[in-house]
């Protein structure tokens, strides 16, 4: 009674696996291995960063590299015993989400009022919008520092929010309006009819549409947020560094560069990201073809 | 339930209009399709109906009381489109049942009226299922089921079977039907599938232009269009239709034989005649030489889907397609001989209005030619 698949016409599914020829089955094998092969070679300095995280100073700095060695905690002990190191976690994530949160919220609206009311200019001001993302950081942080000490915003949590969410918004709007203009209007429509308001349309009707253009949108400009250092070095001073800033002044201790820091603290740091990523890619991958999951009209 | 009265209903689009001051009434508990080509402002109609278009002048009344102002959401009418909406990530329960729980009815009350639907629907094995995966024709099921469950005062339904194929549809015009007949709500019905219409409707509406040409009992529209372009929409094929012109005599001569004498006589009475049309299924075709039929080379037959033996002809100059069961696959060039009975002829005005040829009969009469020129396709 209910099909297993949506495709109207079962005559045009791909055929089932061709017939095995003899000897495919290594070929096969050896390409996997050689797509493996070259694949690590991009990932060493990843690798090696996350190996090193449970090395000891000599290890991390033996040549040859050791790939086999007994895993040590010293570092990661160390760094969690460090007062400086729970705010920067604590920094990198409250900034990290409340700024996603915000332009996400934000991006939505903006989104959608852009989707629904078609007005002349309309795909200019897109553009023009996207252009923030055009200007190179190290143009712009200056006169931004300089804004934001008239303003007293430096060294608040508040400015550096602010500034991620300026930052993530024109490209969430862009992920977002894909996904909206995928969502027919005839849904906006008959929500409408159904008694709702415009308001809970948006929200409890076209929302759910587009849960993976938000999820995508949530996590690109994650990626970003998570990763800004320059502005945030500048702008946020010494009391509220993120991850990667303390990472940058990690580098310049008096007694030489700490490694054993610095990949400890790296590693905390690609944690997260990378789990978050892990969990929604299957969004992620929809979310970078943008119109292949359009609504069903 | 309720009537639904429009009155001198405007729309325009820019340097179109859509809708020019029509009236009309959709009655409580009947079926109303409403008919016409693409562009002749049915949909129009319906949705200013629902408040998703604002009218330029007019007013609606729901049972008496002006809606016309009403926002969509306060005018408590069912809408179900073209292509079927359903809530993404929602049962197919929970998506009837999300325009009541926002209404705040009770669960119990809920679940009686989603129960209902569903079973009308034939949608209660699917009830519990994640919406999106369902085919085309079971998401307009439950796009319907949502509309009607919470019992709306006039159900709007625009083409819904037009986005659904082959078998499903099938099933879904079935549903629908066992729905409709039911509940008996107030539903009015776009649609250009005229079997679709003939299926359902208890009253069908004609459009043309942005104007109701005729509304009444499908069979009444059939049988006795009130105007031209009725006969001509309605029907696969239409009307045929001949125009007599005082330029071609000798076209009316020959087609004389089409008519019986009776008519004929009455016909020539008549001075300003725009039309002559009757229905191809009319057309009686015989194989011998019939005294005083016209006769006729066939130019052209076909088997039609119902059955039917379409048969194209030219009686002198003038082609006349006639429609029939019984009728062999005559081959192209053979003769027949053709009549069609008076109660099945009607004759329009030059404005394309029904003629009444004993009303109109003139005492100066003479005779008019007949022409054929190129319908007006609109």
């Amino acid at each position: 009674m209910i099909p297993a698949t949506l495709d109207p016409s079962p005559a045009e599914k791909p055929p089932a696996n061709p017939p095995a020829v003899k000897g495919s089955r290594f070929k096969e094998r050896v390409k996997d291995l050689s797509v493996w092969v070259i694949a690590a070679v991009f990932f060493l300095p990843e690798l090696w960063i996350f190996l090193s995280a449970f090395k000891t100073p000599q290890q991390i700095l033996a040549v040859p590299p050791r790939w086999i060695f007994r895993p040590t905690l010293q570092g990661l002990t160390a760094m969690a015993h460090e007062g400086a190191f729970w705010t920067y976690v604590f920094n990198s994530f409250f900034i990290t989400f409340t700024a996603v949160f915000v332009a996400v919220g934000i991006s939505f609206l903006a989104a959608y009022g852009l989707s629904r009311y078609r007005f002349r200019g309309g795909d200019f001001l897109m553009f023009v919008l996207l252009s923030i993302r055009m200007v190179p950081g190290s143009a712009s942080v200056l006169p931004l520092f300089l804004m934001y000490t008239a303003l007293g915003w430096t060294n608040t949590y508040a400015g550096i929010i602010a500034f991620d969410v300026m930052f993530s918004i024109p490209f969430a709007i862009w992920i977002l309006k894909g996904y909206l203009d995928g969502v027919s209007p005839r849904f906006d429509e008959s929500a409408q009819v159904d008694g709702f308001s415009r308001w809970r349309t948006m929200f409890r009707i076209i929302l759910p549409q587009i849960l993976p253009g938000i999820v995508a949108a949530f996590i690109f400009n994650m990626i970003f947020v998570w990763n800004e250092s320059l502005f945030n070095a500048i702008l946020g001073g010494n009391t509220v560094q993120t991850i990667p800033v303390a990472l940058q002044s990690g580098l310049n201790t008096i007694n030489g560069i700490n490694w054993q820091y610095i990949a400890s603290l790296s590693f905390v740091y690609t944690v997260p990201l990378m789990a978050t990523i892990y969990f929604f890619q299957k969004y992620l991958l929809v979310g970078m073809t943008f119109g292949t999951v359009r609504g069903e009209i | 339930m309720a009537n639904v009265e429009f009155t001198n209903l405007v729309k325009q689009y820019g340097a179109t209009t859509a809708l020019k001051a029509v009236s009309g009434v959709f009655q409580d508990g009947l079926v109303t399709c409403m008919l016409g080509p693409s562009g002749c402002g049915k949909t129009t109609l319906l949705r200013t109906i629902a408040g998703l278009e604002q009218q330029d002048s007019g007013t609606i009344h729901f049972d008496g009381r002006a809606v016309e102002q009403l926002p969509v959401s306060a005018r408590n009418v069912g809408m179900v489109f073209q292509a079927p909406v359903v809530y993404r990530g929602l049962s197919v329960f929970d998506n009837i049942a999300l325009p009541m729980r926002r209404a705040q009815v009770s669960d119990s009350e809920i679940r009686k009226a989603v129960d209902e639907v569903l079973d009308l629907l034939d949608l209660g094995p699917l009830a519990a299922m994640v919406a999106d995966g369902l085919n085309a024709g079971d998401r307009q099921k439950v796009a319907i089921a949502r509309a009607v469950a919470r019992r709306p005062r006039v159900l709007l339904l625009d083409e819904p079977l037009t986005n659904v194929s082959g078998h499903e549809r099938a099933v879904l015009k079935r549903s629908l039907k066992r729905l409709l007949t039911h509940r008996r709500d107030t539903v009015v019905y776009v649609t250009h599938d005229q079997s679709e219409a003939m299926t359902l409707a208890d009253v069908m509406v004609v459009m043309q232009n942005g104007v109701i040409m005729q509304q009444g009992a499908p069979r009444d529209l059939y049988e006795k269009p009130e105007d031209e372009f009725v006969g001509w929409f309605l029907g696969a094929p239409g009307m045929n239709f001949l125009y007599p012109a005082k330029e071609r005599a000798e076209v009316w001569m020959r087609a004389e034989g089409l008519w019986e004498p009776d008519l004929r006589a009455r016909m020539a009475g008549v001075r300003t005649m725009g039309s002559i049309g009757f229905r191809p299924e009319y057309v009686r075709v015989a194989l011998t030489p019939q005294p005083g039929w016209s006769e006729a080379i066939v130019q052209h037959a076909a088997l039609t889907t119902l059955g039917q033996i379409l048969v194209t002809a030219q009686a002198g100059p003038t082609t006349v397609v006639a429609k029939h069961a019984g009728l062999p696959l005559l081959s192209q060039g053979s003769r027949v001989w053709l009549r069609v009975p008076s109660e099945h002829v009607h004759c329009f005005a030059p404005d394309g209005k029904r003629l009444d040829l004993d009303a109109a009969a003139d005492d100066e009469a003479e005779p008019e030619p007949v022409g054929s020129r190129p319908m007006r396709r609109v």
